[in-house]
């Protein structure tokens, strides 16, 4: 092979073509996709994608069943813990600029005395964002959680 | 027997008296309305012992209404005429003076509802009048019937306000239900595109912001550029539908769609209630009706 010049240029062709396919492919997005979708996002930023510590606490005995969710997921649900009075996860949050909304609901036993929950998210700053709900027997709350803790969530 | 036909007459007299007493203590208030969210307010407050007359009914626009003068007649009967505010009856101060005036029997309900938003139209500041979308402003208007209602027949005053207690307690669960709906939508998703700027206080308690079509009355068209810069934002904003109104055209609405690709979302409620036999006939059904097919439409 290394006497002949000719397989030589013939393997360097080879190289370009096989790489010519992804290059031309990573310079020139396909059009088709961009088509699809003439109502796309244009100005709308990435949201931000970072882990929160989120921990519900009962005040007193635990619900038979709750559920806290963002649209679409779920975050914490009570097959999660049993029987304890705080439940916590790790919630990779994807948070836009308008922040996020949880939803929270649980159920006691319908002769269940009046109870709270406190449902509190913690920013890897240390900064977090609370409430506490009251109910007797049934709860569904919201919790707005903005993009950076402080601010109000912008519509 | 002179002596007894006196005396027999002076009792049928006072029975007369007695019954015309009774019978106008038991009727009930007449109440004349000039939208239909209050008509409704009217009715759960009042229950029967009100009467209530709608000037402006289901299906026309308040905007644009203008009182008959069968209307009038109407108005010059009432024991209490409801006024939504906010600058939305530009006929009011006519209606008040053709029809007599009365001492206070005009109650601007809107007046009592807390602040207006405001809001620019054709380079001027105006208030936006449609108060209802917003429940908070709603309880305060069931305050201001239940207090109108009680100050004309105070010998009702405590059903009044048992049924207006009542009334709020449904409207903080339906509050309730709707934040819960509303959550089921990403925030960065509630973007309404609406054909009249009416949704300004729904958008101010649910989180959501308005791109209209039309200003805050429905008597301004929109021009050809102001169409144009719309069309724009939607793509820009990646808005996924467009609503119209039950009143409006929805000619225009069509056109942004298509120029867009933004599906049609449905129609929405704007300035008052449905027909009776729409799923919008009373406040509840249509603020139900507005967020399901404002959520479902942009999720
Ligand atoms: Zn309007």
């Amino acid at each position: 092979m290394r006497g002949q010049p000719w397989l030589r240029l013939l393997f360097v062709v080879l190289i370009f073509a096989a790489l010519s396919v992804p290059v031309w492919r990573l310079t020139h997005p396909a059009p088709i996709a961009a088509a699809a979708t003439p109502v796309a996002a244009e100005s709308t930023p990435a949201p931000t994608t970072i882990s929160l510590e989120v921990e519900v606490t009962f005040a007193g005995p635990p619900p038979t069943s709750f559920q806290l969710k963002e649209p679409g997921q779920t975050i914490l649900q009570s097959g999660d813990v049993s029987g304890e009075t705080t439940a916590r996860a790790t919630w990779h949050a994807h948070l836009p600029k308008e922040g996020v909304d949880l939803t929270f609901e649980a159920h006691w036993p319908d002769d269940a005395e009046q109870t709270a929950a406190r449902i509190r998210v913690s920013f890897p700053t240390g900064q977090t964002v609370e409430k506490t709900f009251w109910a007797r027997g049934a709860m569904a709350e919201i919790l707005t959680v903005p993009a950076s803790p402080g601010e109000s969530p912008s519509p | 027997m002179k002596r007894f036909s006196i005396l027999a007459g002076c009792v049928l007299a006072l029975a007369w008296a007695t019954t015309l007493a009774h019978a106008a203590a038991n009727a009930p208030l007449k109440v004349v309305s000039l939208s239909t969210v209050l008509s409704d307010l009217a009715r759960n407050v009042g229950g029967d012992k009100v009467q209530v007359i709608e000037l402006v009914k289901a299906g026309v626009d308040p905007h644009e209404f203008q009182p008959s003068p069968g209307d009038v007649q109407q108005v010059a009967g009432a024991d209490v005429v409801l006024v939504s505010g906010k600058g939305l009856e530009g006929y009011l101060s006519r209606l008040e003076q053709s029809s007599g005036g009365g001492s206070g029997k005009f109650v601007d309900v809107g007046s009592g509802v807390g602040p207006s938003l405001r809001l620019k139209e054709d380079k001027k500041t105006v208030e936006d009048p449609h108060w209802w979308h917003s429940i908070a402003n709603v309880k305060k208007a069931v305050g201001v019937v239940r207090d109108a209602f009680g100050k004309a027949d105070p010998a009702d005053g405590a059903a009044f306000a048992a049924a207006a207690t009542a009334y709020s307690a449904r409207l903080d669960a339906l509050d309730k239900e709707i934040k819960l709906k509303v959550a089921e939508l990403p925030r960065e998703k509630r973007k309404l595109v609406t054909s009249h700027d009416a949704f300004q206080y729904f958008a101010r308690d649910y989180g959501f912001r308005i791109y209209p079509i039309e200003g805050v009355s429905t008597e301004a068209q929109p021009s050809s550029k102001d169409v144009a810069e719309l069309i724009e934002t939607i793509k820009k904003q990646g808005v996924k539908a467009v609503f119209f109104e039950n009143i409006e055209n929805p000619k225009v609405v069509a056109a942004i769609t298509q120029e867009t690709g933004a599906k049609v979302g449905g129609e929405l409620y704007a300035d008052g209630l449905g027909a009776p036999d729409s799923d919008a006939a009373t406040y509840e059904a249509m603020m139900r009706h507005n967020v399901t097919t404002i959520v479902n439409a942009l999720k």
